[in-house]
């Protein structure tokens, strides 16, 4: 059974057994967010690319992939303090000497995924639109925009998975979402001298109907 | 035959991305902006009402968080500091940061002619444009209030 999966820059790799293809999940070169296919060479096979969990998804019972073994620290005499945080090594018992976090394991398929342009713009637009929108509320004019990316980048994320951005589209679409709402209130100011005429108007109107 | 992965086959493409260059929409900006400050230069905005008024201070006649800009740029372009700190206090103390931010970004962007990748860690700037609005508001607050400290943030108007 030949199986692939996306490797570095989305190449695949394989052919590969499925045995194989769950001892690579588990020595975690395989995660479950990797794009994973089944392909014998038939024509009736399915060429669409699927999520390891979409294809397994009874597999959360295997075991979690053993952190990455930590990058031998250069030995130090315990009583040496760590050159840059010397207060962390003096402590007893204290946390880890290491003010470095183990740094995530390169995910081979989400190494190389993007954000997309229209949800950074989006993002963008409406961060601009809502910290303009109390100076005389100009920034309606770059959270409107801002608000139209940012739906158009969320449906592209969700149509395609493998592009990233999710998060800005909807931080973008609150942002801008606010800031329209306090440059509105802004030009709802308009309405103020013609609610006033009107109010005169009917006043007047009473006024003669009682005389 | 192997089949291609799909997810990678797919190209990107921005909302603007086809239309200019990076670097034309900078020298565009650089050609509005500077034809705006010559604008300001020259036409006093405590003169000639070619400016357009804030709505809300036009209607209510409540001082929004940006008016008096206009007038403080003017008086910036001429070299009177003390009256653009008068004008709009908030966006003259703001005036080096976003002169900082600019000096970061857009040398970088013409040079690579692209615009930066945005910092991965966009929660940063969401909590900084919330405090932003936070300090404008109590900016707006604080100049519409009567009394003497507070008459210094009003702009001046002539």
């Amino acid at each position: 059974m030949p199986w692939y999966y996306a490797g570095p820059e989305a190449k695949p790799v394989g052919p590969i057994s499925l045995e194989e293809l769950h001892a690579r999940r588990l020595s975690g070169t395989i995660l479950p967010e990797t794009y994973v296919i089944e392909h014998t060479g038939q024509p009736n096979d399915s060429i669409t690319w699927k999520r390891y969990r979409e294809v397994f998804p009874s597999s959360p019972n295997l075991p979690l992939p053993l952190p990455p073994p930590a990058p031998p620290a250069p030995q130090r005499s315990p009583a040496q303090p760590h050159p840059l945080f010397p207060s962390a090594a003096s402590v007893p018992g204290g946390p880890s000497p290491s003010p470095f976090p183990s740094t995530p394991r390169p995910d081979p398929y989400y190494a190389t995924r993007k954000n997309n342009p229209w949800c950074i713009w989006g993002f963008v637009l409406g961060l601009i639109g809502f910290c303009f929108a109390l100076v005389c509320g100009i920034g309606f004019f770059s959270a409107l925009p801002g608000l139209f990316l940012c739906i158009v980048g969320l449906a592209q994320v969700h149509k395609h998975p493998e592009q990233a951005g999710r998060g800005l589209a909807i931080s973008g679409l609150v942002l801008s979402s606010l800031g329209l709402l306090i440059a509105l209130i802004f030009f709802a100011c308009f309405a103020i001298p013609v609610i006033k005429a009107h109010e005169q108007t009917t006043t007047e109107q009473t006024s003669n109907d009682s005389e | 035959m192997i089949p291609v992965c799909q997810p990678a086959k797919e190209t990107i493409t921005g909302p603007c991305a086809s239309w200019f260059s990076t670097r034309t929409q900078l020298a565009l900006a650089a050609c509005a902006c500077g034809g705006a400050a010559t604008f300001l230069y020259l036409v006093d905005p405590n003169r000639h009402a070619v400016y357009p008024t804030c709505l809300l201070y036009q209607t209510t006649g409540i001082y929004c968080a940006g008016c008096g800009a206009t007038r403080a740029v003017h008086a910036l372009l001429h070299g009177r500091i003390i009256e653009a700190l008068h004008d709009n206090a908030l966006f003259v103390l703001a005036l080096p940061f976003l002169l900082r931010m600019a000096w970061m970004y857009l040398p970088a962007a013409w040079r690579a002619n692209a615009w930066p990748d945005l910092p991965t860690d966009h929660r940063k700037w969401v909590r900084r444009g919330v405090g932003i609005v936070l300090l404008m508001l109590g900016f707006m607050a604080l100049r519409n209030l009567p009394g003497w400290p507070f008459d210094w943030l009003k702009p001046l108007v002539t």
